[in-house]
């Protein structure tokens, strides 16, 4: 079991929290904000009248710090458990992660009050960032072999210049 | 304070029959409701539906509570007719008769009338054994003897108007036009029965008509939200120039929603470009609490 020799799932574990499946699904939050949507400042937190572990993160380096709720897709909710929780975590708005069973997690964002959508002109922004994102990571993958032996060349170069610290590796 | 609205009671449900009426709820009080009926002119189409009005018992509700509208009742409608209402209507049914009968005389000699030098030309050259065919009439110009011996001719006008309308059969009863009513003409026994709406009488229902009552009151025009899985649509402006921006589905706030449920209304709601409201009272039943539901990898969001 990779999971139970992480760090951080020793660091969950000893928050407090008594219910297993909370443990383990905020692990697998806390791995998928960090290592797949690569999000800033990742940290779990322990509310012990609610007993649940949410998490803190920032999208980019300079958006604000965001909640994330991990919520097993199995369990129900109610509204008063979402207004409890927003009160609690003293945020209007709140993520809630939703864990399948096979670890698929879904990501809904819960406001209280009445939101309304984002327009036209808004969200063709939005694709068009996120076009240019998808963009430059392609031409990134596409390069990897080159970056990998310009990388390795830059190494080997070091290493001749420098024996002691390819000994050290 | 304006008149208050007739809304008419039938079947537990109530409709608006008037045009006005429609018009007056639309525009001035952002009541919606559905329109129903078949449109005269338009029939065979679903599309495109005329009168009456049916309205959500929310919307009735908020009009007998505001003070917009009153239901009634008319008891006679659902009577069989009696001999002497048979006659009244058969009386109307025969003034309007005679009526098109005049009418139709005066257009057909206004008609007459403003035809009357083509008519007499036409009788001329005819007399004179000129061709009469419209094409040769306007190629071939007459020459001037022709014209001369024309000229001669004397036609006397109102004989020939006489001729004309002697020409024109009597209208037949069964050609005559049928009036489709508009709104029903002989009502005499209105019942106002405000008391006898019982909505909303479930703890479902007195949620729904709070949430219904707040949204309206925050100037949203609101209409009914099966189209998308929801209890209601919310508008910023007329439903016929503006698209909904949310999706509002009334709850118990101690309802466990599954998630599954949860997803499918959210998601949904992501992709036509509105915000999946669950909305719900206040722990003290007082206020209405919402929470808007917005999937995070929306490209829309």
């Amino acid at each position: 079991m990779y999971s139970t020799c992480h760090p951080a799932f020793c660091d969950i574990e000893k928050l407090g929290c008594t219910n297993a499946l909370q443990i383990t699904i905020a692990f697998q939050t806390y791995i998928e904000l960090c290592e797949v949507k690569r999000f800033w400042d990742v940290q779990y937190k322990y509310n012990k009248s609610l007993d649940l572990i949410y998490l803190e993160a920032c999208a980019t380096k300079s958006s604000p710090l965001q909640k994330y709720i991990p919520w097993p897709a199995v369990n129900a909710i109610s509204l008063n458990h979402i207004e409890q929780m927003q009160k609690e975590l003293k945020s209007e708005r709140l993520t809630l992660v939703f864990v399948e069973g096979d670890s698929t997690s879904i990501y809904y964002c819960v406001s209280a009050g009445l939101v309304k959508p984002a327009s036209p002109e808004q969200s063709k922004e939005y694709k068009k960032r996120q076009e240019k994102k998808i963009e430059l990571e392609s031409e990134i993958r596409k390069n990897a072999s080159n970056l990998y032996e310009l990388a390795t060349s830059v190494e080997s170069k070091e290493s001749q210049s420098n024996p002691e610290l390819s000994a050290g590796d | 304070m304006s008149e208050l609205i007739d809304l008419a009671w039938s079947n537990e449900c109530a409709y608006v029959w008037s045009a006005e009426d429609w018009l007056k709820l639309r525009t001035e009080h952002r009541i919606i409701g559905e329109l129903i009926g078949c449109l005269p002119k338009l029939p065979r189409q679903e599309v495109l539906l005329g009168l009456p009005l049916l309205l959500m018992p929310e919307e009735v509700s908020l009009m007998i509570e505001k003070n917009i509208a009153r239901l009634v009742d008319y008891p006679s409608i659902r009577k069989q007719p009696s001999e002497s209402f048979k006659k009244i209507f058969q009386e109307h049914r025969d003034k309007l008769y005679k009526e098109q009968e005049v009418c139709l005389r005066d257009e057909r000699r206004k008609q007459v009338t403003l035809m009357m030098d083509k008519i007499i030309e036409g009788k001329k050259r005819k007399t004179l054994g000129v061709s009469t065919s419209k094409k040769k009439l306007r190629k071939q110009e007459v020459d001037v003897d022709t014209h001369a011996a024309m000229m001669k001719i004397n036609i006397d006008r109102d004989v020939l108007l006489n001729e004309e309308m002697a020409k024109l059969p009597k209208l037949e009863q069964r050609d005559a036009l049928v009036q489709t009513h508009t709104a029903y003409p002989w009502t005499a026994d209105v019942e106002v029965k405000n008391s006898e709406w019982k909505y909303p009488s479930t703890p479902e229902e007195v949620v729904r008509y709070k949430v219904y009552k707040d949204l309206w009151e925050k100037e949203f025009y609101i209409t009914s939200g099966e189209k998308f899985g929801g209890d209601f649509l919310a508008y910023p402006g007329d439903p016929i120039m503006f698209h909904s921006q949310m999706v509002i589905t009334c709850r118990d706030r101690t309802e466990e929603i599954p998630i599954s449920e949860l997803i499918a209304h959210s998601r949904v709601g992501c992709h036509v470009r509105k915000t999946q409201v669950f909305a719900t009272l206040s722990e003290n039943g007082d206020s209405v609490k919402y929470q808007s539901f917005q999937w995070s990898e929306s490209c829309i969001l």
